[in-house]
């Protein structure tokens, strides 16, 4: 039977105490979801995007010492999650953007579809870049700084691309809009 | 301020990062200016639409956190570590050389649970052979409130823990390198058995066993875990069979 297996001290014998441990599961645990919606967007598969966060979450369980208590714990994680992914692409060779725009993405018949899909559907046609940093403002609810930091771009960079992604999701819906009339036109004849 | 900087304002706006004279600025604009009101009003509409979309199709994330939670418990050396492949290599034949020339002559088992577990019968042997503390609880009413005050939601802790065929004889608190422990001695005849328990703890990894070492006073220890308690049995190397007393705890504790 390993030893190591067996657990018959108190907490703060072991590497890390149970009040950190603790700490841990209530700031850094709770943005597991965030991370894997955010991975999903990076990697694009399941797999990759479970591996990623999975990578990051021990990397921070990891370093959790390092984490100054007060201070935004899920920018941190994203950092670590963004630093992680990057490197994989550069090791991998991969090619670290898609350019949804560039893509013949089929359309589900609008008609059948509903306004939250709709939008889904819109945001998959932009580009990564474009996705990245409505993502992070968005949905992620980071602010301009913070984004700035995890994409280590100027602050002002990320407002202009933000101000382009807002007018090209729209764009993107309208089109949509645009061929759902046109089939309901045909439709009807 | 003219409808340009408000312009190039709207995202700090939007995500409520405006302070002061600039978000009084922005919004006494906005009161006058039609246009630029409805564009933050659409750019608004067109966010909240979005996070709603996107919030709507919550990823599933237990099986990634069941992998963490399983990585959290594991003792620190069965942790994976993420290295690169030539260093890792560099670091297992290191960690082999050390471990073949110096460690594993000397060290069964990892020298903090060593520490404990030689603390456990110094303290054992200290208590039964030596016979130097005073503070035994031997009374039933005496032993029934220790458990009280020690393991209030374990009523039948006592007979839990006799070992088969031993008789329960004392209880006290003791201090292991500096952690309260309850030791109960069990007596066989002449031969006696101590366990030591670590109130309101359970073991990170429950129903487990393993002894630990041969004590410097031919006293045999062996280290468990279960759901609820956690703790080691002390007794005489030969006499006792601490590991199998460990290992029934473990499992019914």
């Amino acid at each position: 039977m390993g030893l190591g297996e067996v657990s018959f001290f108190p907490a703060h014998e072991s590497a890390m105490s149970g009040d950190r441990a603790s700490e841990f599961e209530n700031v850094a645990l709770p943005h597991a979801a965030g991370l894997l919606r955010y991975a999903l967007r990076l990697a694009g598969e399941k797999g990759r995007a479970e591996d990623l966060v999975q990578e990051t979450l021990l990397s921070a369980w990891r370093n959790f010492r390092q984490f100054t208590r007060g201070t935004n714990c899920k920018a941190w994680l994203f950092r670590i999650l963004t630093n992680l992914h990057y490197k994989q692409v550069r090791r991998s060779g991969l090619r670290p953007e898609v350019h949804a725009e560039e893509q013949d993405v089929r359309l589900a018949a609008p008609e059948r579809v509903s306004a939250s899909q709709e939008m889904r559907e819109a945001f998959a046609r932009l580009t990564s870049e474009h996705q990245e940093v409505l993502h992070l403002a968005v949905i992620e609810g980071f602010d301009i700084r913070e984004i700035a930091e995890l994409l280590q771009v100027p602050q002002g960079t990320v407002m202009s691309r933000l101000s382009r992604a807002r007018a090209s999701l729209r764009a993107a819906l309208q089109a949509r809009d645009l061929i759902q009339k046109e089939r309901l036109r045909g439709g009807s004849l | 301020m003219n409808c340009d900087r408000v312009h190039d304002l709207l995202p700090l706006y939007l995500s409520g990062e405006l302070k002061d004279e600039e978000l009084a600025h922005v919004k006494l604009h906005l009161q006058g200016c039609a246009q630029c009101a409805t564009a933050v009003q659409a750019d608004s509409a067109l966010d909240n639409a979005l996070r709603t979309a996107m919030l709507e199709e919550t990823p599933d994330v237990s099986a990634v956190l069941g992998r963490i939670h399983e990585r959290m418990a594991a003792p620190w050396w069965k942790r994976p570590q993420f290295i690169s492949m030539p260093m890792a290599g560099v670091a297992a034949l290191v960690v082999l050389a050390v471990f073949a020339l110096i460690v594993l002559p000397r060290l069964s088992v990892h020298q903090a649970q060593r520490n404990m577990a030689l603390a456990a019968a110094g303290d054992h042997y200290q208590d039964l052979v030596l016979l130097r503390h005073p503070d035994w609880e031997y009374k039933p009413e005496d032993v029934a409130r220790f458990l009280q005050r020690q393991f209030p939601h374990r009523q039948d802790l006592l007979p839990s823990i006799t070992p088969e065929g031993a008789a329960f004889e004392k209880v006290r608190l003791c201090s292991l390198s500096g952690t309260s422990y309850a030791h109960f001695v069990f007596r066989t005849g002449t031969v006696e058995t101590s366990v030591f328990l670590l109130p309101n703890s359970g073991g990170s990894a429950p129903n487990q066993a393993v002894h630990l070492t041969n004590g410097e006073h031919g006293l045999d220890v062996a280290g468990f875990s279960s759901a609820g308690l956690a703790g080691m049995v002390v007794g005489q190397h030969g006499s006792v069979p601490t590991l199998a007393i460990a290992d029934r705890l473990s499992r019914t504790l």
